[in-house]
């Protein structure tokens, strides 16, 4: 099968984690995409900065998971 | 009682699947589904929201990911709760068409993320005043565009619909043609990530 498969190309393996942009964008999508039960999704997220945010998440982030 | 909304789906699709286990949640619960009209959601009962870490991301990322494995879903937010089995069901019978025509946007597609590289140092690069931090936003949105007009060199004919984000863009691609996706895109030297559930693409 040639097909991008989702569920056996990224196991939650320290390889995985370790990447840091594929976190940021887990995070990206996880926090401002997907649906909400009241109302629209309307974040205007094209004004927001959301990459520092982020960063700063993910370097605590990635400390916690190597911890444990 | 909370209830934790994972996903949405065709009450097809939420259906129990013969020979399939019972799909499970964050903290391996049985998940339930809600049907309403032709829609059904997938949902669990918890004892409180579960807590914003990388662990519970992941572990987010994972049901979300095995339940696409039964058929097209709308992945929720993380985090979506509510009080009652009601509030769920009124939510999906009130939009009904919105969430019908975006399950059609997704189906058998997948998400890949494209982004403009982040500076070396974002700990020690804090804008000296508010017109440098605007410039900034500028530059990013001119990095944006001009990434978006790379990815339709590199991509042409492959994304379904692209969306932009501050530093990003999000591309909708079919299922078939993920490989090649990935694989004309990263030959141009992008850095790209997924293949993700359709997060970004669940509203119009």
């Amino acid at each position: 099968m040639t097909t991008a498969e989702l569920v056996p190309k990224r196991p939650p393996s320290p390889g995985y984690l370790g990447n840091d942009i594929a976190l940021i964008d887990l995070l990206d999508r996880l926090l401002y995409g997907g649906v909400v039960i009241h109302g629209e999704i309307t974040l205007g997220v094209a004004d927001i900065d959301l990459v520092k945010l982020d960063l700063r998440v993910l370097v605590a982030s990635i400390d916690k998971l190597l911890e444990s | 009682m909370t209830l934790l909304l994972y996903a949405i789906a065709e009450a097809t699709v939420a259906e129990p699947h013969r020979g399939e286990p019972q799909p499970r949640g964050l903290a391996d619960e049985p998940l339930s589904t809600l049907p309403s009209g032709d829609l059904a959601a997938f949902v669990s009962d918890v004892e409180t929201v579960p807590e914003a870490t990388p662990r519970k991301f992941l572990a987010y990322e994972q049901v979300i990911e095995r339940l696409m494995s039964r058929g097209t879903v709308l992945p929720a937010r993380f985090g979506t709760t509510a009080e009652t089995e009601h509030e769920i069901k009124a939510m999906l019978a009130e939009r009904q068409l919105e969430f019908l025509e975006a399950l059609s946007r997704v189906k058998g597609a997948v998400e890949f993320a494209i982004r403009v590289p982040p500076p070396p140092d974002p700990t020690q690069d804090q804008p000296d005043s508010g017109t440098e931090y605007m410039n900034r936003l500028m530059d990013q949105s001119r990095q944006t565009t001009e990434l978006a007009k790379q990815v339709e060199g590199a991509a042409q004919g492959l994304t379904i619909s692209t969306r932009r984000t501050a530093r990003s863009l999000a591309c909708l691609v079919s299922r078939q043609q993920a490989s090649e996706f990935l694989a004309r895109t990263r030959a141009r030297g992008l850095t790209v990530t997924g293949p993700w559930p359709p997060y970004s693409f669940v509203a119009r």
